[in-house]
């Protein structure tokens, strides 16, 4: 299978107002496989949702972006938003957290679904539209999708909003689709039912999945390779499917803060310190200040992504593979 | 919503009674009187004759009693005859009206559709020489006071280029002018007091365009119509635009009662035969129908216009019923 999507030295900086820089994401590198689902997972502000939004090149104007990102071998870099018409919606689908402000709330459902299908393959027949829109709300798992139709955002719940989310994400039928944190704001039955759905969906409509999530608990319910970003890097890359198979300090660690209800944890676990100053650029493992794992040298120079033992990895002392 | 408007018309009654007693009150508590501006500044006038003219207008009453029956007369839309001419109060403001409506009509029509232009283009290019330029241009037309804008380009337009006329609706041959030329002439009487009173609310209608624009564009729906690869077309008027243009309602609706009540100073200005100058005349003549009449049809109006405002909020935003 090709690669449908290759991300190449790619690096996001936001400009603040005085003039300082964030990097965002520093010189990341990442190849999508046709049909491969992949979860994306950070902590807040380590770079996810920039990167969800670079794919489909719509970052905010105080972005500065360098490197190449490639959808099926074109650039998506260096087109305007007239040239990406024919990329968002049609090759990418995309979803983003809370659902209730993704949809306009003046317009109804049935206005938001079939602008998208008006808009790009030129369909004005209202018969032909209605039945498009309702057998999409049924993919989704709407059961009464002729009300929901008729309805309003604000009058549908939030797992609702968000299954019409993904109803109108998938109407122009894209090869991929982008979830960017899908589940944040909506409760835990709720979440369990949005990934059962997008795994369903993966799988018949063979897509290619991004899920871009803070829990990793999440992410391993969905797909097996599992990326970690850390400060705007990837750090670790490869099928993991429990704390075991972890090889960056990093990983294990998010791994123990999930909250385990058999296990009776009193105290929730955290991962001591902060992210570093995202304002700057260290030689050195930018994990290294909260690592337990930490040796003189992490903090020496900077590293790249190699493989340990079946995962790349960023990091001097992987636990796995790899020795000095 | 029926019963919501109908409750909302109700509670019009007692705004408007209320407004009707103070108005009331304070012309009444103004020092001068009708008998002392039109008689007793002429010593020829005896003191009966005052009495007997009083006694003739109600005005020897108790206040509370010339109240109540003004409010009789009120309640079966009587507004009773000016103290003046002694035509009825109704038929001098229908008079007058025509010429109000059609200077603010056209005013509103032109200043809101110029400020919204304004408000979404400076928003679409914000911070640019544009943007910039355009705030410096509608802040000066707000901070110029009219009269003197009004008197400056009379003197331009109507003295020195004698392009336009300085003042009235209509020219002295207007009655002898065929219907095309009768257009035409009003029109051109029209052009400087249309664009000094649109020229004035520019900077307030096209700022707050402007800066519920600018948020709208930030909402996340506006992301999610870009990632549905909609057209910028599309996202900006249809979706931005209409959800920024929402609380430009509640400006239309205050700006009704303006329609209607006119600006005493600007149609004085103009000579402009209208409802400003007809309250205008008939305060400093202590006309007191003329006034009650103006000010409680005024006063209905701005009620009417927030009741309308809003209604329409409920057609147009989906978000909002009223029970």
């Amino acid at each position: 299978m090709g690669n449908i999507i290759e991300i190449n030295d790619l690096c996001v900086n936001y400009r603040t107002q005085n003039q300082e820089k964030i990097y965002a994401l520093r010189n990341l590198k990442l190849i999508i496989k046709k049909g491969e689902t992949v979860a994306i997972v950070g902590e807040s502000g380590c770079g996810k949702s920039t990167l969800a939004i670079s794919l489909i090149n719509l970052l905010p104007e105080n972005a500065e972006v360098s490197g190449s990102i490639k959808i099926d071998g074109k650039e998506i870099l260096d087109k305007n938003n007239k040239e990406l018409q024919n990329v968002r919606g049609e090759k990418i689908g995309m979803i983003f957290q809370e659902p209730g402000a993704s949809l306009n709330p003046i317009f109804s459902i049935k206005e938001q679904i079939e602008e998208t299908i008006k808009f790009h393959k030129k369909i004005s027949d209202k018969k032909i539209l209605k039945d498009m829109s309702i057998n999409l709300l049924r993919e989704v798992g709407i059961k009464d999708a002729e009300r929901i139709y008729e309805s309003f955002p604000h009058q549908l719940s939030g797992g609702l909003q968000q299954r019409v989310m993904i109803a109108i994400a998938l109407s122009l039928s894209p090869e991929i689709l982008i979830a960017d944190e899908p589940t944040t704001s909506l409760d835990v039955t709720v979440q369990a039912q949005i990934i059962e759905l997008l795994n369903k969906l993966k799988k018949q409509r063979n897509l290619t999945t991004i899920l871009i999530t803070h829990d990793l608990h999440l992410a391993l319910e969905l797909s097996k390779r599992i990326i970690v970003i850390y400060a705007g890097e990837v750090v670790e890359d490869g099928y993991i499917k429990s704390e075991k198979d972890a090889e960056h300090p990093y990983t294990k660690a998010l791994f123990e803060i999930i909250p385990d209800v058999i296990k009776k944890r009193k105290k929730f676990k955290i991962i001591k310190g902060e992210l570093p100053d995202m304002k700057k650029i260290y030689e050195r493992c930018n994990f290294s200040d909260r690592c337990n794992f930490v040796h003189e040298k992490c903090r020496e120079i900077s590293l790249e992504l190699v493989r340990a033992d079946k995962n790349y990895v960023r990091c001097l002392f992987p636990l796995k593979g790899r020795k000095k | 919503m029926k019963n919501y408007i109908i409750k909302r018309l109700l509670l019009i009654i007692p705004i408007l009674l209320g407004i009707t007693i103070i108005t009331f009150s304070i012309i009444h508590l103004t020092p001068g009187g009708f008998t002392t501006v039109n008689l007793q500044m002429d010593i020829r006038t005896s003191p009966d004759s005052i009495a007997r003219l009083k006694s003739l207008y109600g005005l020897d009453r108790p206040l509370h009693i010339q109240y109540l029956n003004w409010l009789k007369r009120f309640v079966f839309f009587d507004f009773g005859n000016s103290f003046l001419d002694g035509r009825p109060v109704l038929k001098k403001v229908a008079e007058r009206l025509p010429a109000t409506l059609l200077l603010n009509i056209s005013a509103l029509i032109l200043e809101f559709f110029i400020a919204i232009i304004i408000g979404v283009t400076s928003a679409l290019k914000r911070n640019s020489f544009y943007d910039k330029s355009m705030t410096v241009i509608t802040f000066i037309g707000y901070s110029i006071p009219s009269f003197w804008l009004a008197l400056i380009l009379m003197l331009i337009f109507g003295v020195k280029l004698d392009l336009l006329p300085i003042s009235g609706l209509k020219s002295v041959n207007f009655d002898f002018l065929s219907s095309g030329e009768k257009i035409i002439d009003i029109l051109k009487h029209l052009v400087l007091p249309v664009f000094i009173t649109a020229f004035g609310g520019l900077a307030y209608i096209s700022r707050y365009v402007k800066t519920n624009m600018i948020e709208t564009l930030s909402q996340q729906y506006i992301k999610a119509s870009y990632a549905k690869g909609l057209s910028e077309n599309i996202i900006i008027y249809k979706h931005a635009l209409k959800n920024s243009l929402l609380p430009v309602i509640t400006l239309l609706g205050l700006s009704l009662p303006g329609l209607i009540g006119g600006s005493f100073i600007f149609e004085t200005i103009f000579a402009w035969p209208g409802m400003g100058r007809l309250a205008y005349e008939s305060a400093l003549n202590f006309d007191y129908p003329v006034i009650m009449g103006v000010v409680t049809m005024a006063a209905f109006l701005t009620l009417l216009g927030n009741l309308l405002a809003d209604i329409s909020y409920a057609f147009v935003d989906p978000r909002i019923r009223y029970r």
